[in-house]
C-alpha cells in the first residue's frame, strides 16, 4: 500500500492504493487551507505540513496522524522588527542524523529543528549573509524550495534558491559558498552570465549511492554535477524542451533523472497538449519518453516543482505527480506505464510519499 | 483563537493584508487611536480566499 501526501491550494489530502489503480481520500485537513507541503519523517513517523494562511501567514504544522489534532511549530519567523515577513515555508527535509529537519522559505531563508520539528530557529549565516541585498526573486518568489543533504554526512548539504543558485555547506550551515559554475541563465544578457548570481535553480537532487553526483532542473537548462554541486554540465539536449519544474532521482541508480517538459517559459504548460515524462539512464546523454498511459490529447498541464515523487528504487521504482488542474498520475514500474491516481484535486502544490 | 504575534501581525508589526482591523465598528489602520472603551474586532477580509 503507498500513501501519498498531497499539498494543494484548497488543503492537505492523504492518499492509499496501490500502483495501477485509482487511489484513494483517506484523510483531508486544513480544509481550505494552501498547503504547500507535506512530509513524513521516516525517523519518527511524525507529518510535518506547511501551510500558507492567506490571513494569518505561513505556519508549520506537526501531527503524529493526518486526522488527529495538528500542532503548531514554534520559531518559524523571521526576526521581530525588521523590515521583511516570512512569505511561505517551501520544503522540510530530514537531516541526516536523529531528529534534526530543515525547512526552506521566503524569503530565500533556512530554518533548522533540532527536535523533530517542533521549534525552529532561522539560520543566521544564510540570512545575514553579505550578497542578499542583492538577491532577485523568481517568479514564485525568493525561494529556498531544494535541500539536499549527503548521505551519512549531517555537515554537508546543498540548496538550491530561485533564483540565487545553488548554496553548498560543509560545516552544518555555519558557512556558505556558492555551486554555481558552469550554470547559464539564457534569460540573462550574454554579458552577465558569468558574474550574475541571478540564477533561477527549479530543483536539485542527489545521487544517493554517489553523492558528488547531482542533477538539476534550471530555469531553462537540464544539468548535472560531478563534484557535489561545484560545477555543471548542460545535459539538455536531448529533450524537447528543457524548461520544466521538478525531477525525480532513482536512488539505486546514480546515472538516472526523469523530468516532466513544459513548453517554455513563457507557456508553462505540456507542449503541444501531451503529458510526457522524460528519463535518463545515463546521466543525461540520452533522453528516452515515457507517456504510456498519460494523457496525450489536449492535456495543457502545470506540475510545480515540488510535485513529483518516487518510492522504491530500480525495477520496483514508483513514481507519482500531480498538476495544477488536479490530476494526480502514478507508476508502478519506474515509468513505463502510467495511471490516474486521481482526477479531480484542487491545484497540486506538491506531492511526497510517506516512507 | 489566533494570537495577535505571527497570527494578526506579521514580522514586521503590521496587520498581515487580507485581516480587517474595526474600532467601534468603523474601518481602522495602523493610525487609528484607540482608548480603553474602544470595541476592536479583527476580521479575516473576504479578500483574502486565494494566494495564488
Amino acid at each position: 500500500m503507498t500513501e501519498l501526501l498531497v499539498g494543494t491550494r484548497k488543503g492537505l489530502f492523504v492518499l492509499e492504493g496501490e500502483p495501477g489503480s485509482s487511489f484513494d481520500v483517506t484523510t483531508r485537513a486544513f480544509e481550505g487551507e494552501p498547503v504547500e507541503y507535506v512530509m513524513r519523517d521516516s525517523r519518527t513517523g511524525r507529518l510535518l505540513a506547511s501551510v500558507t494562511s492567506a490571513f494569518y501567514g505561513p505556519k508549520i504544522w506537526c501531527a503524529d496522524d493526518a486526522s488527529s489534532d495538528w500542532r503548531q511549530a514554534e520559531g518559524v519567523a523571521l526576526p521581530d522588527g525588521g523590515d521583511a515577513a516570512l512569505e511561505r515555508i517551501w520544503v522540510i527535509v530530514a537531516a541526516e542524523d536523529d531528529r534534526t529537519l530543515y525547512a526552506g522559505g521566503d524569503p530565500g531563508v533556512l530554518f533548522e529543528s533540532r527536535d523533530g520539528g517542533e521549534s525552529w530557529r532561522l539560520n543566521r549565516s544564510l540570512w545575514e549573509h553579505p550578497t542578499r541585498p542583492d538577491w532577485q526573486a523568481g517568479g514564485g518568489g525568493l525561494c529556498l524550495h531544494s535541500i539536499v543533504p549527503w548521505p551519512g554526512d549531517p555537515n554537508r548539504l546543498a540548496l538550491a534558491i530561485s533564483a540565487v543558485g545553488v548554496w553548498l555547506t560543509d560545516d552544518g550551515g555555519v558557512t556558505w559558498r556558492h555551486g554555481n559554475q558552469g550554470l547559464v541563465p539564457r534569460y540573462m544578457p550574454d554579458e552577465s552570465h558569468e558574474d550574475t548570481i541571478d540564477l533561477c535553480v527549479h530543483d536539485l537532487h542527489r545521487a544517493p549511492k554517489r553523492p558528488e553526483r547531482m542533477f538539476m532542473q534550471f530555469h531553462g537548462g537540464v544539468y548535472r554535477s560531478d563534484d557535489a554541486g561545484e560545477s555543471w554540465t548542460d545535459i539538455g539536449a536531448g529533450l524537447p524542451s528543457d524548461f520544466g519544474f521538478p525531477m525525480v532521482v532513482d536512488p539505486g541508480d546514480p546515472d538516472s533523472a526523469y523530468v516532466i517538459p513544459l513548453r517554455s517559459d513563457g507557456d508553462r504548460v505540456t507542449a503541444e497538449g501531451r503529458v510526457k515524462v522524460y528519463e535518463t539512464r545515463d546521466a543525461g546523454a540520452r533522453w528516452a519518453e515515457r507517456g504510456d498511459g498519460l494523457p496525450q490529447q489536449d492535456a495543457y498541464l502545470t506540475i510545480l516543482r515540488q510535485a513529483f515523487d518516487r518510492a522504491g528504487e530500480g525495477s520496483a521504482l514508483e513514481l507519482y505527480f500531480g498538476a495544477t488542474s488536479g490530476d494526480l498520475f502514478g507508476s508502478g514500474d519506474a515509468g513505463a506505464t502510467w495511471f490516474t491516481a486521481a482526477g479531480h484535486l484542487p491545484p497540486v502544490y506538491s506531492v511526497r510519499v510517506s516512507p | 483563537q489566533p494570537a495577535m504575534s505571527g497570527w494578526i501581525l506579521d514580522e514586521r508589526g503590521r496587520v498581515r493584508r487580507h485581516i480587517n482591523v474595526f474600532v467601534n465598528g468603523e474601518y481602522g489602520t495602523s493610525e487609528t487611536p484607540v482608548g480603553p472603551d474602544d470595541r476592536i474586532d479583527v476580521l479575516p477580509a473576504i479578500s483574502g480566499g486565494w494566494s495564488g
